[in-house]
């Protein structure tokens, strides 16, 4: 553990936590648009800034990329600190005028007048590279990347063509902080579609990168509810029921836990994919399995691990 | 033997390789090679991955080392290749085993510096090229030839004399070098009858020489042992022009000398001797303790001390580290890390092998920018014949330590010269900086602990080793120890670059060695460090060109570019045109930098145009020390410095530019 003393509170934090982090943890809010739990820090958007003393020495750095070190003093609401958060604000606010996230923000930090001093510009992206590390890092599809340096940077697909490793998962339009990223499902295709081929029936478009993917149709319900190269994916990479590619999550038969079977030995919760499994604990031996709806998608490997039979659909 | 088919990029791999061998042994070698090739690709096509492979995993040592330098790729590791190719007669000679068999290298090297015949040497780094010393070249041959002299024509790097390119020097037996500048094409014949008569052209002699110091790190060479007579006597002595005078020229000792294509040039001025006696009587530990008694700063614009950077690389847990060579100069319009690179390669080479014997490196990658075509080749041929001659490779002088060098060629961005940028460069990702910590000397090149190092800083190190740390801690000044190399350019008489002791004073390298303006107009400003430096006022000209003083003022010594502009110079467009290049050059990672550029940059050109505001100079002040503050890289973090620096330097012409309304 390491303890350090954030505006004027002693906090104790495990080795290697961001100052971020530690600043969540402990209800100190610290704004960021770059920042994501599933994501490595990238620190490009400065507004996390914080002032840091180390050894007597006063510097502004980013909380989002700076571990916690023994006794070093942080300040997250000093007037150097505020002061240059407005002016990343204002930056962003003359570059983006529209966008509501960064408006919300600027008025919080009272700038929400000042950006007329710099020069405007209307753009929606602000360069936070959410996306790009979703695409690479969650998905692993690599489809999209920063292009051009300095002020001509943008995201794009490779060659500002249509990308051909997207997935139209919709990962980036989710984690996008300012609604750059757009995507639309559609019962038909457009005509103007970006594919070359056409394709029949619901597809989504992934707008910025020029993508169109055919969703699958719930085998069931008959609605579409997923991207068919998604599902694709996605059971290439783990071992999947039918039933998850086939139906759509409505559709679909979720296990449930036998309380009274239930030995609270936990091999479901390590064998869920993803995560939808913990044990409630009631003290002592007393466990039992508890399985989080939302977070689950009925793939039914922890009816499989159950060594008692305890999970039934 | 089925035929090979080619693929377009397998035969220029191929082309590349086959010069790799050596010329007198490529015809022979040849089918030998093309036999295996097919052997091993059957029906296939080959291309270029097919060579890479062939060269790779077909070939036995030391054959694998060199041609895969050749091609620029990584050679893999030492185990001796399960082959058919044992048979190629081509061998490379390695024939430097032990550092004795360094002797008669040298002994061949000297009998090519100092010959039984003539020898004229032709200023060929980019200096020289740039003003015409390639047609001197062949005109010499000519002329020589037909005056029947028996000449060994050949290119050497720059002595720091751009001005004065294309330089010919010219060496008769038991005669001072004459070195003659100026020389086009159509004097040459002059020369030649001058060499045949054993005489001088007075009106193109620079100066002569007797001999040539090479700073102890070899016996001086002796030209000439008696007086000299007749016309050298009228010449004056070079090493007392005031441009060798003034220079301390430890770095430089070989620079103009020696050829950078032949190794044994190199040898014979003592190279190579150093690494020959760190491996066998020196520890890692003694090395690294040298080079921190010597309290050497990086030469690259940081200015961090190199031990530091080393002791915490060879204390980084980790079986493989990397040293990397930044050569990535990307400063526009200064190149002294080029001219010093392409006069003497092979001295970053034995820093780099210096340093990965201190750190425990195996591995070197040497990362020049993709612009510098000379210094790619020069470096290219500098390699190969360390491979040829055992000198890198595996087990090199019969010690254990085995150290390979791969040469990189960058896209040539300003922000690959920041060292975690380089580093994604080299592993072939986007060029920006990355996160630090981890520090490069933890977690650096493909996650292993990396040193990188300017070149400059690397070619210290021989010297630092063969002469002690103590003797470098003695030159400069107390927190900036040693010599810079420093690029004059601008509105100077005479462009040059030299050597000085850092602590100079800058009106020194001026006055002393540019010569002042070249239009004869004072000088308004000069700037440091390139465009991450400001912009100083000639008041400040007797300010000590060191890593402190120039910081104290709001500049840097950077890579040691030095500017010079004259009274009609316009300040603002210089300040546009570094913007521009600013805007070019970041890599728009951070929002400060990627969006504060262009604000200061439309700043720039309000007061360019003659309509700036009081308001606007608040606006470039808290631009400047958010820059300073939130940036990611150093590049972000100076990227206001020439607009604060005219702010407080250069008050008058501010305001002189300031929208004056009607009131």
């Amino acid at each position: 553990m390491i303890t350090f003393s954030m505006d004027n509170r002693s906090i104790a934090v495990e080795k290697g936590t961001t100052v971020l982090k530690a600043a969540q943890a402990n209800g100190i809010e610290i704004p960021t648009l770059c920042a994501s739990d599933a994501l490595t820090p990238y620190g490009a958007c400065r507004l996390c800034v914080v002032e840091v003393e180390k050894a007597g020495k006063r510097s502004i750095q980013a909380s989002c990329s700076l571990a916690v070190e023994e006794g070093m003093i942080v300040r997250t609401q000093s007037a150097r600190v505020i002061e240059r958060r407005q002016l990343v604000l204002e930056l962003l606010l003359a570059r983006c005028p529209e966008v509501k996230v960064i408006q919300d923000l600027a008025r919080e930090y009272n700038v929400a007048d000042k950006a007329p001093q710099w020069t405007r510009q209307n753009e929606t992206c602000i360069l936070c590279g959410l996306c790009v590390r979703a695409c690479a890092e969650v998905v692993g599809a690599n489809a999209i990347q920063f292009a051009g340096s300095g002020a001509s940077r943008v995201v794009a697909s490779a060659f500002d063509k249509k990308a051909d490793d997207c997935v139209a998962c919709g990962s980036c339009v989710f984690v996008c902080p300012t609604g750059h990223v757009k995507k639309i499902d559609l019962k038909k295709p457009r005509v103007t579609s970006h594919e070359d081929a056409p394709i029949d029936g619901p597809v989504r478009e992934i707008i910025n990168w020029k993508v169109s993917q055919p969703l699958k149709l719930c085998k069931k319900c008959k609605n579409p509810f997923a991207p068919a190269n998604q599902l694709e994916k996605i059971q290439k990479q783990f071992y999947m029921m039918p039933q998850v590619v086939d139906l759509c999550p409505t559709c679909r038969t979720y296990p449930q836990v036998d309380k009274e079977k239930c030995l609270g030995c936990g091999s479901c919760m390590e064998s869920c994919p993803v995560g939808a499994i913990e044990l409630d604990d009631r003290g002592g031996y007393d466990k039992n399995a508890q399985i989080y709806k939302q977070n689950c998608m009925a793939c039914h490997t922890c009816e499989y691990m159950c060594p008692v039979l305890a999970i039934g659909s | 033997m089925s035929e090979i088919k080619w693929l377009s990029d397998g035969q220029e791999a191929f082309e590349k390789m086959l010069l790799a061998v050596p010329e007198s042994m490529r015809q022979s070698v040849k089918p030998q090679l093309l036999a295996m090739l097919a052997q091993r690709a059957g029906s296939e096509p080959v291309g270029r991955d097919v060579i890479f492979a062939f060269v790779t995993q077909d070939l036995p040592e030391p054959q694998r080392t060199v041609l895969s330098a050749a091609l620029g790729i990584k050679a893999s590791s030492a185990e001796e290749a399960p082959t058919l190719m044992a048979k190629v007669e081509w061998k490379v000679s390695g024939e430097v085993r032990k550092p004795a068999d360094l002797e008669p290298l040298k002994k061949r090297g000297l009998a090519l510096l100092v010959p039984d015949s003539v020898r004229v040497t032709v200023g060929g780094a980019t200096c020289g090229l740039a003003a015409g010393s390639a047609s001197v070249l062949e005109a010499l041959k000519k002329e020589l030839a037909r005056a029947s002299i028996k000449a060994d024509v050949v290119f050497v790097g720059s002595n720091g004399m751009s001005y004065a390119e294309p330089i010919v020097d010219v060496i008769c037996p038991g005669k001072p070098r004459v070195t003659y500048g100026n020389v086009t094409a159509a004097r040459v014949r002059d020369i030649a009858q001058a060499v045949a008569e054993g005489t001088v052209v007075a009106d193109l002699v620079l100066g002569a020489r007797r001999s040539e110091d090479l700073q102890g790190m070899s016996t001086p060479l002796q030209y000439a042992t008696s007086e000299a007579t007749g016309d050298f006597a009228r010449c004056p002595s070079t090493c007392d022009l005031p441009f060798f005078k003034n220079q301390l020229r430890l770095l430089t000792r070989n620079a103009g000398t020696i050829s950078p294509e032949r190794i044994e040039e190199y040898i014979a001025v003592g190279g190579y001797s150093v690494i020959a006696k760190a491996l066998t009587s020196m520890k890692p530990s003694e090395v690294m303790s040298q080079v921190k008694d010597s309290m050497l700063r990086g030469r690259g614009g940081a200015g961090f001390w190199a031990g530091t950077k080393w002791q915490a690389c060879a204390d980084a847990a980790g079986d493989k580290k990397y040293v990397v060579c930044n050569g990535s100069e990307g400063d526009p319009e200064i190149g002294m890390h080029k001219s010093f690179f392409e006069s003497d390669p092979h001295a970053v080479i034995e820093g780099m092998m210096l340093a990965g014997y201190a750190i425990g490196a195996d591995e070197g990658y040497l990362y020049l920018s993709d612009r510098y075509l000379l210094a790619i080749e020069r470096a290219e041929a500098a390699v190969r014949q360390a491979c040829e001659l055992g000198l890198l490779g595996d087990k090199i002088f019969g010690t254990g330590f085995s150290f390979r060098i791969t040469i990189k060629r960058g896209g040539g961005a300003y922000v690959c010269g920041e060292e975690t940028a380089l580093l994604s460069s080299l592993e072939g990702m986007f060029g920006e900086p990355r996160l630090r910590p981890p520090l490069p000397v933890e977690k650096g090149l493909y996650g292993k602990p990396t040193i990188v190092n300017n070149l400059e800083t690397l070619a210290n190190i021989p010297l630092i080793v063969q002469k002690g740390g103590r003797w470098f801690a003695e030159i400069g000044t107390k927190t900036s120890k040693g010599t810079k190399i420093v690029a004059l350019v601008g509105n100077v008489a005479k462009p040059c670059w030299v050597e000085v002791p850092l602590g100079t004073k800058v009106r020194d390298i001026v006055e002393g060695f540019g010569g002042g303006t070249d239009t004869g107009r004072p000088i308004k400003a000069f700037q440091t460090g390139g465009p991450s430096g400001g912009l100083l006022p000639a008041s400040l000209l007797d300010i000590a060109f060191d890593y402190d003083a120039l910081a104290e003022q709001g500049s840097l010594l950077g890579s040691g570019g030095l500017l010079v502009m004259d009274e009609k110079i316009d300040l603002f467009d210089m300040a546009r045109f570094f913007g521009d290049f600013f805007l070019d050059e970041s890599c728009g990672k951070c929002t400060v930098c990627s969006n504060g550029m262009p604000q200061l940059h439309k700043i720039v050109l309000q007061f360019a145009d003659g309509r700036g505001t009081d308001a606007h100079i608040a606006q470039v002040e808290r631009l400047g020390e958010a820059m300073a503050d939130c940036c990611f890289c150093a590049l972000g973090k100076s990227g206001a410095a020439t607009m604060l620096s005219l702010v407080r330097h250069f008050p008058e012409e501010v305001e002189k530019r300031k929208l004056h309304t009607l009131n």
